[in-house]
C-alpha cells in the first residue's frame, strides 16, 4: 500500500498510540531508570535513603569488584561459545541437511525441539540428569560401554569447569535455532550459481568452499547477532543450576545483577551493572551490523 | 572410473552424515525423552534403574495426579491464562501500530519506528531493577494484569513484521473500501488484518512460546504462589515440594513443556514459516 501523508492526531494516532503509551511506560521508562538509577545509591525501601553519588558505583564495580569481572569473562565466554560450537554446529547440520537424506525434515524439526522448551526445565532436566545420587548418566553410559567416562557433575563443583557445563547445555539448547538461521540462508542461495560451478567442473567440495560458505555472508551476521544477545542475556541456567556457584565461578551479569539488586537490595549498584549490561549489548549489536555487512542486502 | 569414485565418496558422506546427524538426534531427543519417561514410572522403580526403559505394564499417571492436585491445577491455568491474555493484547497492539507505519506518513514516523525497534537490542536483565520498582509504584506487583501488561510492551517485533506486511497489501482494496464509507479503523480490522494471516501466526507463535516459557518476569513479579507460572513454580515450590521424588518431579517437568510441544508438533510449519521469515531479513 502507499502511505498515506498526514499529522500523527488525524491518521496514525489511533493505531501507534496503545501500542506506543505501554511501550513508552513498561519500557522506555524502566530503561531510562536503570541509567538513572546508576548515579544513585538507594535501598529501593523508601525514599529517605536516596542518595546521589555520581559515578561512584561504576567506580566501584571496575575497581573494587572482581565477581563483575568474572561475570564480565563468563558472558563473554558464553558469547565466544555460541557463535564458535553453536552456530558452527548450526552451520554443520544445516549443510549436512542439504543432502537427499531419508527423514530430512523430520530431524530438521527435531533439532529444533530444545528451543522451544523452556531454558528453566532444561535446567532442572539437566541438573537431574547429572545428580550423581541418581546416577542417570551412570547408568545410561554404561550400558553403552562408556561407564568409566569422566563424570560431569563433578565438573560442576570445579570452580573452572563449571561454566563449560553450562556452555555446553546452552548451545545444546540453541544449535537448533542457528541451524534455522543457516537452513533459510541456504535457500536463498540462487541455485544457478551452482549449476554454473558445475558446468565448470566443480565438484561437491569446491562449490561449498567456493560458493556456499561466502553466499551466507549475511546469514553469519544474523546467527551471530542472536547468539550475542542469547548469550548476553543468558540467566537460567547458571541460575537454577549453580546459583552463580561455586563461588561466583559461573556468575553472569544477569545473575549478579539479581544477586545485587534484590538480594542486595543494592539498587545503585545493580542499575550501574545493568546499565554496563545494556551498553555492553548495544556495542556488540552495533558493531556485528557494522563488520559483518548485516542490512546491507545481498 | 570418476564416476565409481564420486559415488563411493558421496555414498561415504552420506553415511557419515547418518551418523552424525543419528548421534545429534539422540543427544537432543534423549533428555526430554528420559523426563517423560521417568514421569510414568513409580519411585523405587526409577530408584532401582533410573535409565532402563519401564515395561509397558509399569507405565503410570500416579506422579501426574498428586502433582495435579497439590497445586499444579493453579500454576498450570495461571500460565495458560496469562499467556493467552499476552498473544492476544501483543498480536493487536502490534498489528495496529504496524498498520499505522504502514498506512500513515507522519512527522516523527521513523523517528518512532526507531524507538520501537531499539528495544529488540535491549536484555531483560538490564532493566529488571527498575522495572520492579516501576511496577511496585503502580501497585501492580504481584498481579497477573501487571505482569500481562509488561508483556504487552514486547510490541517491537510484532510492528516490524506486520508494518512491513501491510505494506504489502495492494491500495485498490484499501481505496474501494474508503469508496464504500469504511473508516480507516474499519479497513484496519475488516481488510488489511485479515489480509496478513501468515505474518499473524509468526507472532502469535512467538509470542505463545516465549511467554510460556519465561522465568525472569514471572520470578520477579508474580510473588504469591497462587499465581505462579508453571515455570516458576517447578524452580522454587515444585522443585522444593519434590526435590528427591523424581516421579513427581518430572511429571511437573513434563507439564511444562508438554504443552509446547505438542503445540510445535502440530504447528511446526507455522514455526519454520517465521524463522525463515525472520532471518531473510538479513
Amino acid at each position: 500500500m502507499q502511505k498515506y501523508k498526514t499529522s500523527f492526531i488525524k491518521g496514525p494516532a489511533l493505531f501507534v498510540l496503545p501500542a506506543l503509551v505501554i511501550y513508552v511506560l513498561f519500557l522506555v521508562i524502566p530503561l531510562m531508570g536503570s541509567i538513572g538509577f546508576s548515579f544513585f545509591r538507594w535501598s529501593g525501601i523508601s525514599l529517605n535513603d536516596l542518595k546521589f553519588v555520581g559515578l561512584q558505583n561504576y567506580k566501584t564495580i571496575f575497581l573494587q569488584d572482581p565477581v563483575f569481572w568474572r561475570a564480565l569473562l563468563n558472558n563473554l565466554i558464553f558469547v565466544g561459545g555460541a557463535i564458535v560450537f553453536q552456530c558452527t554446529i548450526g552451520l554443520i547440520v544445516a549443510l549436512l541437511l542439504e543432502q537427499r537424506l531419508l527423514f530430512r525434515n523430520f530431524l530438521r524439526g527435531t533439532y529444533f525441539l530444545p528451543a522451544v522448551v523452556s531454558l528453566t526445565i532444561i535446567g532442572i532436566v539437566f541438573e537431574i540428569l547429572l545428580n550423581p545420587e541418581l546416577g542417570v548418566l551412570k547408568g545410561l553410559l554404561g550400558r553403552i560401554g562408556l561407564g568409566y567416562f569422566a563424570n560431569p557433575s563433578q565438573w560442576l563443583s570445579d570452580k573452572n569447569k563449571a561454566i563449560y557445563v553450562l556452555l555446553a547445555i546452552q548451545v545444546w539448547y540453541g544449535f537448533g535455532w542457528s541451524m534455522f538461521i543457516f537452513v533459510s540462508g541456504l535457500k536463498s542461495i540462487n541455485p544457478e550459481l551452482y549449476e554454473a560451478a558445475t558446468m565448470d567442473g566443480a565438484t561437491g567440495a569446491k562449490k561449498i568452499v567456493y560458493i556456499t560458505l561466502p553466499s551466507l555472508k549475511g546469514t553469519y551476521a544474523v546467527a551471530i547477532l542472536f547468539a550475542t544477545l542469547w548469550a548476553m542475556r543468558v540467566f537460567e541456567l547458571p541460575f537454577i543450576i549453580t546459583r552463580g556457584g561455586p563461588g561466583h565461578a559461573t556468575e553472569v551479569l544477569a545473575t549478579w545483577i539479581y544477586s545485587k539488586g534484590f538480594t542486595y537490595t543494592r539498587v545503585g549498584y545493580g542499575s550501574a551493572l545493568a546499565t554496563i549490561l545494556l551498553i555492553f549489548g548495544i556495542s556488540l549489536s552495533f558493531l556485528i551490523f557494522r563488520y559483518t555487512g548485516m542490512g546491507k542486502g545481498e | 572410473m570418476i564416476v565409481e569414485e564420486r559415488s563411493i565418496r558421496s555414498g561415504l558422506l552420506k553415511f557419515t552424515s547418518y551418523i552424525i546427524l543419528g548421534i545429534l538426534f539422540v543427544a537432543t531427543i534423549y533428555p526430554l525423552f528420559w523426563t517423560l519417561m521417568t514421569s510414568l514410572k513409580e519411585y523405587r522403580l526409577i530408584l532401582k534403574d533410573p535409565a532402563a526403559l519401564p515395561s509397558l505394564s509399569a507405565l503410570t499417571l500416579h506422579n501426574y495426579g498428586i502433582i495435579w492436585r497439590e497445586g499444579v491445577s493453579t500454576f498450570f491455568f495461571n500460565s495458560i491464562f496469562i499467556t493467552v491474555c499476552t498473544v492476544i493484547g501483543t498480536l493487536f497492539l502490534s498489528a495496529m501500530a504496524g498498520y499505522g507505519f504502514a498506512r500513515f506518513k507522519f512527522r516523527g514516523s521513523d523517528a518512532l519506528f526507531l524507538l520501537f525497534a531499539m528495544s529488540l537490542v535491549v536484555v531483560a536483565p538490564s532493566i529488571m531493577i527498575s522495572e520492579y520498582l516501576l511496577l511496585h509504584f503502580l501497585h501492580l506487583l504481584s498481579t497477573r494484569i501487571g505482569i500481562i501488561l509488561l508483556y504487552w510492551s514486547g510490541t517491537a517485533f510484532g510492528i516490524i513484521m506486520t508494518s512491513n506486511a501491510f505494506r504489502g497489501v495492494p491500495q485498490d482494496i484499501i481505496d474501494t473500501a474508503h469508496i464504500d464509507g469504511c473508516g480507516e479503523f474499519t479497513v484496519f480490522l475488516r481488510i488489511a488484518f485479515p489480509l496478513i494471516k501468515p505474518t499473524l501466526a509468526t507472532i502469535t507463535i512467538f509470542t505463545l512460546v516465549w511467554s510460556w516459557n519465561t522465568l525472569i518476569w514471572p520470578l520477579l513479579i508474580l510473588q504469591k504462589l497462587g499465581q505462579q507460572t508453571i515455570i516458576v513454580a517447578l524452580l522454587g515450590f515444585l522443585k522444593g515440594q519434590y526435590m528427591v521424588d523424581w516421579g513427581c518431579l518430572t511429571a511437573g517437568l513434563s507439564i511444562g513443556f508438554l504443552p509446547m510441544l505438542v503445540g510445535y508438533f502440530f504447528f511446526q510449519k507455522y514455526f519454520v514459516q517465521g524463522l525463515t521469515l525472520g532471518s531473510m531479513k538479513g
